[in-house]
């Protein structure tokens, strides 16, 4: 296992791929999060708290829970690619037990995906402190909360990688990964959010998950303004640990199932 | 009889919905002599390694190295090296960093990575990115890549495709050198030509079947050429 871990990182290395992720977590993390902050909260339609309040706060660092596409996708990466490149046959040929392919590429890109979560937080907070200096509002939110916030972030991000390599081995190509996550994530999840009596599983989604574990959701809150049957989201520990069944499960297919097809 | 790097396959039957793509295979490739598996396109060659190598799922038989199923190999990238694909490269990454990553997977040193550049003849071109390469410089990378962990049978499917005379030329040499060493050498082709010049032992197959397995000698040893030979087996069949 630790041979086919180190072959994954030179794989994830060797390519011009990764030197993206850095920049994309600064965009998702940083960029967003200092507009919003330079922008303030309450200018937002519909006004919210500003980043005097630590609801503001809140808000602003919680946009880039928005972007967990962006490292799930590059989670699918690692399997689409493969199958895209045909290098499948070589991986296979050399490691024809296929749960062992796929064990090492999550454990990678877990690392990876933790990797990414932390410049994208990091940057996030950069964006926020300096937005705010920039703005001369004071952050209503102690070091202690932001960083735990973040944290949580972070955590999410190194999930959603996860469950990116599940989803990219369940498709095997990138362009219906791109189309399944982002149908879902931003589509599908929403509307079930919006329907009385389906809102009931909403909190057990991805993306209800995410939001307790990220303790914020602008769905929900939308949600709230329509309906009042809008359901509570779980507490924050057991959002994370809805999410990480998630990915296993999505490890648990892809290995059990099409990693048994035919590669031809 | 050792059967340390004999390949073998019985009753080796494959089918995708209703189509046979091979039924009822049984062969066997002995080490140190290079095996042409011969058919037209669409005969089940591809199918038929790809079931040896465990890629695909064979719906009835067995296929076997040193009696043992691809997948049950101790080493498997130790004991066969394979090339199935014509380009199974990312664009992207250089030909020396792709020989990195496979040898990373069975614990290759940089010695060894070294040594199967310079054995496949690739030391001028190994650091560029495979996007720029031509037919002959990637098919040198892929057996570049099966011959990482010095296998002792190898296993090739259409390996002369795109090659000019002179990468054909290269290739039998290559093969004819393999099998000198004691390797078991398995080359499936449908350009009946080419293959006469390259292998020592037939297996014919047409429609997934098998047509005739021997030695070269015993298709065209009545001055015919392999495809008249071949012609005379198939009008045979028809």
């Amino acid at each position: 296992m630790r041979r086919l871990v180190k072959a994954e990182f030179r794989r994830l290395f060797t390519t011009a791929l990764w030197r993206w992720g850095p920049l994309a977590a600064v965009v998702c993390g940083g960029v967003l999060v200092g507009l919003a902050t330079l922008v303030g909260p309450e200018n937002f339609e519909p006004s919210m708290p500003g980043v005097r309040t630590e609801e503001g706060v809140r808000t602003v660092l919680s946009l880039t829970g928005l972007t967990v596409i962006v490292p799930a996708l590059f989670g699918a990466t690692a399997v689409t690619s493969e199958y895209r490149h045909k290098t499948i046959t070589f991986t296979f040929l050399f490691a024809p037990r296929r749960q062992t392919v796929l064990a090492a590429k999550l454990l990678t890109y877990a690392v990876a995906g933790a990797a990414y979560g932390l410049v994208v937080t990091t940057s996030a907070a950069v964006g926020l402190y300096g937005g705010a200096a920039l703005r001369g509002v004071s952050v209503g939110a102690g070091p202690g909360t932001v960083a735990e916030l973040l944290l949580r972030l972070a955590a999410a991000m190194t999930v959603y990688t996860m469950l990116g390599v599940g989803i990219g081995a369940l498709l095997r190509n990138q362009t219906a990964a791109l189309a399944a996550l982002g149908l879902y994530l931003y589509m599908v999840e929403h509307a079930l959010a919006l329907i009385p009596g389906v809102n009931l599983i909403y909190p057990y989604l991805p993306g209800g998950a995410t939001a307790a574990l990220t303790n914020f959701n602008l769905i929900t809150q939308a949600a709230e303004e329509i309906s009042v049957s809008s359901a509570q989201l779980l507490p924050p520990v057991l959002g994370a640990l809805v999410l990480a069944a998630y990915a296993v499960t999505a490890t648990a297919l892809a290995i059990g199932v099409p990693m048994r097809r035919d590669v031809t | 009889m050792t059967m340390t790097n004999q390949v073998m396959v019985q009753g080796l039957t494959r089918r995708f919905g209703q189509v046979a793509a091979v039924t009822d295979l049984s062969f066997t490739v002995e080490p140190g002599a290079v095996t042409g598996f011969l058919g037209p396109n669409g005969a089940g060659k591809t199918t038929t390694l790809r079931m040896l190598l465990g890629l695909v799922r064979p719906t009835s038989g067995t296929a076997t190295i040193g009696g043992r199923r691809y997948a049950d190999l101790p080493h498997p990238a130790r004991t066969v090296g394979a090339v199935l694909d014509a380009s199974s490269f990312h664009p992207g990454r250089s030909a020396r960093n792709h020989l990195r990553v496979y040898g990373d997977m069975i614990g290759c040193s940089e010695r060894r990575i070294d040594e199967v550049v310079d054995l496949l003849g690739m030391p001028e071109f190994a650091d560029r990115p495979v996007r720029g390469f031509s037919t002959g410089m990637r098919q040198r990378l892929n057996l570049a890549t099966a011959m990482l962990g010095d296998p002792p049978v190898l296993v090739l499917d259409e390996p002369s495709n795109g090659l000019d005379p002179e990468g054909i030329a290269w290739l039998r040499r290559f093969l004819r050198a393999m099998a000198a060493e004691g390797r078991t050498v398995l080359v499936s082709s449908h350009v009946l030509s080419e293959a006469e010049q390259m292998v020592d032992q037939v297996l014919v197959i047409r429609r997934g079947r098998l047509m005739s397995a021997g030695p070269l000698a015993g298709l065209t040893g009545d001055g015919s050429t392999l495809e008249q030979a071949f012609l005379r087996l198939t009008e045979g069949a028809a």
